[in-house]
């Protein structure tokens, strides 16, 4: 038959369309439409792509398209010939096609149950998983500054999250397992997008171990080869130009191993936030970004609670010392004041009675006080200053109504006495309105509070 | 006058998009103004943001692909004064004291933060705290075992 190749495919696309609607419970009918399509092209020309932007071309995508409105993924991968028509486009329409996919996966919110059944679909996106031979432009365009790249990889991220094994956490397992060997292959531009996404779903698996635990002895190894999994991929991520990924999908894991508490949770946790830890020290030369690290550093240390004393006690230092050695000053302060939590709500397991207790150690938050009182006597900015007093004053405040030990009234008039006079010394021009305000805060805070049994012998007058 | 108040959406690092039932629900000049709390996560889910309305604030969370969102931000509506900070910044996370702290410090009538996906809303010193918790329930490591 000597049609022109693109009516041959208009043809096919009717067939297509007629089997799928009118039989739509007979795969086989769609399937041997697609097999003849592609047996055509083949006795055409063996082995040869349809040329990008041709009529013909264009009515293949519009064919492939059909089943992806007809039926949802999951039949779609019924029709085992679908990725042999596929094969017969060149890359910009079989990119066209993949987007359409996963588009279509997304809109409908299906869920893709098996391990099997994800393997066959990333069979049929390979064209945006891993780097093609026939694509035009070079390696070069895929960064982060391309956003159609960008927006590509974000899908597929999206599309992993529907990868859910409903009460199958083994099978689940198979799934996580099948995404690293399909993505490891996609290059570090790729793993960018897609591994945050498999490693966040092996966290939350860990949790849905330990719900089934009575009914699988094995829960906890099994938790220990998914954090060994994310070990391995986090560490990947670590080649990326910036640390910030890396470094907060290891705080994740120290959290999640110290919420599971298996038995290897405190090796865990430890070796996962020592590789944050190590990602903060590296990020030296942004002073901004290690002062949000650390931030999220000492956070998720309050919270880690399977620690023993001297894990901990460790940890603790280390992060107080870092904060001392920020660049700026206010920065030392502020974070010296997020440290005293440290010593005092953070938890850590007891060793006789193997139970996590709160650290409670007043002496060394009195001490964190103290070295931020002094760093801001030596900030030069008055207004800063002043600023940074007030904030001092509230976090006496908050150990003051936790009945710490040493802050007692007393402790607090002295610094209320300081504060006023060192406000006194700052001008009234209008930048500075805001930081007044925010004293003033403080102080009528005070005189509610006055009222309270606990605050008797308050002195603060206007 | 509607606000929505919104965060730690996760997409697409722990889920694949807003439930679709609750995007119905999102018409485009319905809603005034959206205040979110941050951990979006990336360009594509602020975009949407901003076919809803113009008048989008939104501050840094942990997760945020773009680390030039500012920490804390006060915006006005009607009377009030709203505080919006996404809470990792905030040591111990969830604390109810040093949210208060915080308040005073931005000098707010309402604090919204987020970052522990737990919803809450309650009244402390004659002022509103709230936290809209996880608009796509995302996994967050800190949820005790269901």
């Amino acid at each position: 038959v000597n049609m022109p190749s693109e009516d041959i495919v208009a043809l096919q696309s009717a067939l297509l369309n007629l089997s799928l609607k009118c039989y739509r419970d007979q795969y086989e009918y769609g399937n041997k439409v697609l097999e003849n399509t592609r047996k055509i092209f083949d006795n055409i020309a063996s082995d040869t792509q349809v040329p990008t932007g041709t009529q013909a071309a264009k009515e293949l995508v519009k064919m492939l398209k059909i089943p992806i409105d007809c039926y949802d993924i999951l039949d779609v991968l019924k029709l085992n010939h679908y990725k042999l028509v596929l094969q017969l486009l060149s890359y910009r329409e079989r990119h066209t096609v993949c987007m359409y996919i996963i588009n279509g996966i997304l809109d409908k919110e299906t869920i893709i149950p098996t391990a099997e059944q994800v393997t066959q679909l990333f069979e049929l996106l390979l064209t945006l998983i891993v780097d093609q031979t026939d694509n035009p432009s070079e390696a070069s365009r895929q960064t982060i500054t391309n956003e159609d790249f960008v927006e590509e990889q974000n899908l597929v991220a999206r599309l992993c999250n529907n990868f859910q094994a409903i009460n199958d956490p083994d099978q689940q397992y198979h799934i996580i397992k099948i995404c690293q060997d399909t993505f490891k292959n996609g290059g570090l531009e790729r793993m960018r997008f897609t591994y945050p996404p498999i490693i966040m779903q092996a966290y939350a698996l860990t949790f849905r171990y330990k719900t089934i635990r009575e009914q699988d002895e094995k829960w906890e190894k099994k938790c220990q080869k998914l954090f060994q999994l994310c070990n391995q991929l986090i560490n990947t991520l670590t080649k990326l130009e910036t640390n910030d990924l890396p470094l907060r999908l290891y705080l994740q894991g120290a959290l999640a191993a110290s919420e599971i508490g298996s038995e290897n949770a405190e090796t865990i946790a430890y070796e996962f936030f020592s590789q944050a830890y190590t990602l903060y020290e590296e990020q030296a030369g942004d002073t901004r970004a290690q002062c949000a690290s650390l931030t999220l550093l000492i956070g998720t240390l309050e919270k880690v609670a399977c620690f023993g004393e001297e894990n901990h006690s460790t940890l603790r230092q280390s992060l107080t010392q870092a904060a001392t050695r920020l660049v700026k000053r206010p920065d030392q302060v502020r974070t010296l004041l997020l440290c005293t939590h440290l010593f005092w709500s953070a938890q850590r397991v007891n060793e006789s009675t193997q139970k996590s207790e709160q650290v409670r150690d007043g002496e060394k938050v009195l001490a964190c006080l103290k070295k931020a009182t002094k760093l801001t006597t030596q900030i030069m900015d008055q207004s800063v200053q002043v600023q940074l007093y007030n904030e001092l004053l509230n976090c006496y405040i908050y150990y003051f109504n936790q009945n710490h030990p040493d802050i007692d009234i007393t402790a607090l008039n002295s610094l209320i006495e300081k504060l006023q006079s060192e406000t006194s010394k700052i001008s009234s021009n209008e930048s500075d309105e805001f930081i007044r305000n925010q004293i003033q805060k403080t102080f009528d805070y005070l005189r509610q509070q006055s009222q309270v049994e606990k605050f008797q012998g308050l002195q603060i007058n206007n | 006058m509607l606000v929505l108040v919104l965060g730690d959406l996760h997409i697409p690092y722990r889920v694949s998009g807003l439930p679709h039932e609750f995007r119905k629900l999102l018409t485009p000049g319905r809603i005034q103004h959206i205040l979110c709390t941050g951990n979006l996560c990336t360009k594509e889910t602020i975009d949407y943001l901003k076919t809803l309305t113009a008048d989008v604030h939104i501050v840094r969370g942990d997760f945020d692909d773009n680390p030039n969102f500012v920490d804390q931000k006060v915006v006005t509506v009607g009377q009030f004064r709203i505080g919006l900070c996404h809470g990792h910044q905030i040591v111990p996370w969830g604390d109810v004291e040093s949210l208060s702290m915080l308040q005073r410090q931005m000098d707010v009538d309402i604090l919204i933060t987020g970052h522990t996906h737990k919803f809450e809303a309650f009244e402390r010193d004659n002022k509103f705290f709230i936290n809209p918790g996880s608009a796509t329930g995302a996994f967050n490591a800190l949820n005790r075992l269901v």
